[in-house]
């Protein structure tokens, strides 16, 4: 549905004239229904797609839209890509660096005629093939989160928490940290929403693997309780 | 049908079972009420690592250290490199097409000339005026705002200033710009921040005649587009990159250390690490992996004594919260890199010197983070000095006592540091 009302659509906006107010007009309403049918080149987003999509629009040619197609990707995935590579120890500006990385290539790839069906699936398994290169050549790098549980057990905290959802938290973060490295990675690329073969893809192992890698994870995570 | 395994059911709720599987699980589950039991376990777990991504990673892992770079700048990076080599093939398909027929070849030389020219044509229209200035070792492009891509993203958080200099300005002449301010300056160091162009990197920054004036020297060209796309956003901003033959003495403060007067070499030092490595090959590796980590070190030791030479307290007062919470993210983790490396050196050098004491720190108080910053430079310079001298990378004396002396003055001197660079 979006992808029609783009081809369509956008030329027209095109004529709008542009003033210095850049959120004088927002799509926010279209892309939210559209995030529940198919969206464009990529799986259904897990995540509600908050971002407002403001701008100019040139000329209605398929580049243009497949540059402002993959802007716009990046600008609801960026986040969750930063993190993720966080978490697999990178320093924050080389986080950054290498998730800006990532989008450019995927724009480079798709601009070059590749077929990608499932953009979220192909930036988390580039991203976590560049992460772990450009870890390998830092001279260190973070543990998994090393002061979370500091910062989890200090004041901060989100005002939707109640205190009985901190202990519960902070049991689950132990958890992750006791699980292995494969296991976790597991975890994470799953909660962003990878299927199991497209894990198998990032991490190199099969799909069946990644069900056994997650079952254990669970099951590891469950003995937690107490 | 017998109970499903755990990995099973696992897979089954996560719909990654295969079809001729599938019905039987879901056959089962509706009979068994202990496996839907053991299903709903897990899917207690699953939810509490959806809340943990949610309240945990998304809340508590720290935020992206600088502005995200303007993507659309980068996509037009990305289309001229790929662009041009396209052009060649289709021509040389072009071509090679036309050669086949012998005739031809009046309409192929014809071919090529209108070719040629139009390629001529669009060298000199890429080329800024700028450009075209008869420097032959100087390769200048200047970077107004009108000259961005009209579908600029939305401004980057946090660092704009009131005034907006990022805000389009289709088609104004450039004299009716703001002059740069210290603020645009703070965004030049984060996206050099960003690309890791900060780090001991020949890439210099200046502001006179209100712009921002970048210069790389000796910087590849890979390297410079990245740089160029980095700083897309900044208006008022010159970048130029220029070979080093033509500022030797500009590069001079990137220079291995300098040698102090030389009286005679660490020898016992030297021959006390000797012992405890067991040999030569052991003791130049050793020292290699001392000196590497010495210079990453010195590096983020020069990035925050930048950063207090372009910040002076009086500029610093001129810049927003933000902007001064920019300046102080920079400086944190430059710090924090710089303690981890000076631990590591110590830790590392400790540990073939067995039974040296290690002096306590005394930590300086310093007025502002700035004077902080200079004289942590200078300890950072003397442990360096030291180490290349401790590990015959220079001549001199050294005892394993000064050098560690030197090591608790820079630790006090990060310390004082890191305690003005505390969050306001």
């Amino acid at each position: 549905m979006l992808r029609i009302y783009r081809h369509t659509q956008r030329p027209k906006l095109g004529k709008f004239t542009y003033t210095a107010s850049k959120k004088s007009f927002s799509l926010r309403g279209v892309v939210d229904l559209a995030a529940k049918g198919s969206y464009g080149g990529r799986a259904m987003p897990l995540y509600p797609l908050h971002e407002e999509i403001t701008g100019i629009f040139g000329s209605g040619t398929s580049a243009v839209s497949l540059r402002d197609e993959v802007a716009e990707f990046f600008e609801e995935t960026r986040d969750d890509v930063y993190r993720y590579l966080l978490t697999l120890g990178l320093f924050p500006p080389q986080a950054q660096e290498a998730a800006q990385e990532v989008f450019l290539k995927l724009y480079v790839e798709l601009k070059q005629g590749e077929k990608i069906l499932n953009w979220r699936a192909w930036v988390f398994r580039v991203a976590h093939n560049h992460g772990l290169r450009t870890r390998a050549r830092q001279n260190s790098f973070i543990a998994f989160d090393p002061e979370m549980e500091q910062r989890l057990g200090s004041g901060e905290r989100n005002p939707e928490q109640s205190l009985l959802d901190k202990e519960e938290l902070l049991r689950i973060h132990r958890g992750i940290e006791g699980l292995s490295d494969q296991q976790r990675r597991c975890v994470f690329l799953r909660l962003e929403g990878l299927r199991y073969p497209e894990i198998g893809e990032a991490l190199g192992i099969s799909a069946s693997t990644v069900g056994e890698f997650l079952r254990r994870a669970i099951t590891r995570l469950r003995k937690e309780k107490p | 049908m017998k109970h499903p395994e755990g990995e099973q059911l696992l897979q089954y709720a996560d719909g990654e079972l295969a079809s001729s599987e599938a019905p039987a699980v879901r056959a089962h589950l509706e009979a068994c009420w202990e496996c839907r039991m053991e299903l709903e376990e897990y899917q207690k777990t699953i939810n509490e690592c959806v809340r943990y991504r949610k309240y945990v990673l998304q809340v508590h892992l720290p935020s992206p250290p600088a502005p995200w770079g303007d993507i659309h700048r980068m996509f037009t990076e990305a289309d001229a490199s790929l662009g041009r080599p396209a052009i060649f093939t289709q021509w040389r398909a072009a071509l090679s097409g036309i050669f086949v027929g012998p005739r031809k070849w009046a309409a192929a030389s014809l071919l090529l000339g209108v070719v040629l020219t139009a390629a001529t044509l669009r060298f000199i229209s890429e080329r800024s005026p700028e450009q075209l200035a008869p420097s032959p070792t100087e390769q200048r492009m200047s970077i107004a705002p009108s000259e961005l891509p009209k579908h600029d993203l939305p401004a980057a958080p946090a660092l704009s200033a009131p005034t907006g200099p990022n805000t389009p300005s289709d088609g104004a002449p450039q004299v009716l710009l703001p002059a740069a301010t210290a603020a645009d300056e703070l965004r030049v160091f984060v996206a050099l921040h960003l690309v890791g162009a900060d780090l001991g990197e020949p890439v210099q920054i200046a502001r006179s005649e209100g712009r921002i004036h970048v210069t790389g020297i000796g910087i590849e060209p890979g390297r410079q587009s990245r740089i160029l796309a980095a700083l897309s956003a900044i208006p008022n901003l010159d970048v130029r990159f220029i070979e080093p033959s033509a500022s030797a003495t500009q590069t001079a403060e990137f220079a291995a250390p300098a040698t102090q007067g030389a009286t005679a070499p660490a020898a016992g030092f030297q021959e006390q690490i000797l012992r405890q490595l067991g040999s030569r090959a052991a003791f130049e590796h050793f020292s290699n992996q001392i000196f590497e980590r010495s210079e990453s070190m010195m590096s983020r030791a020069y990035a925050i004594r930048r950063l207090a030479q372009r910040f002076p307290v009086e500029v610093e007062a001129s810049l927003n919260a933000p902007e001064r919470q920019m300046l102080l993210d920079l400086r944190r983790q430059h710090l924090t890199m710089l303690d981890q490396e000076s631990n590591e050196i110590r830790r590392t050098t400790q540990s073939v010197l067995p039974g040296v004491s290690i002096p306590a720190a005394t930590e300086p108080r310093p007025a502002s983070w700035q004077a902080a910053s200079e004289a942590l430079f200078q300890a950072a310079r003397q442990v360096e000095r030291s180490l290349a001298i401790a590990f015959g990378a220079s001549a001199g004396d050294m005892t394993s006592d000064r050098l560690f002396t030197q090591f608790a003055q820079l630790k006090g001197n990060i310390d004082a540091t890191r305690r003005l660079t505390a969050p306001e």
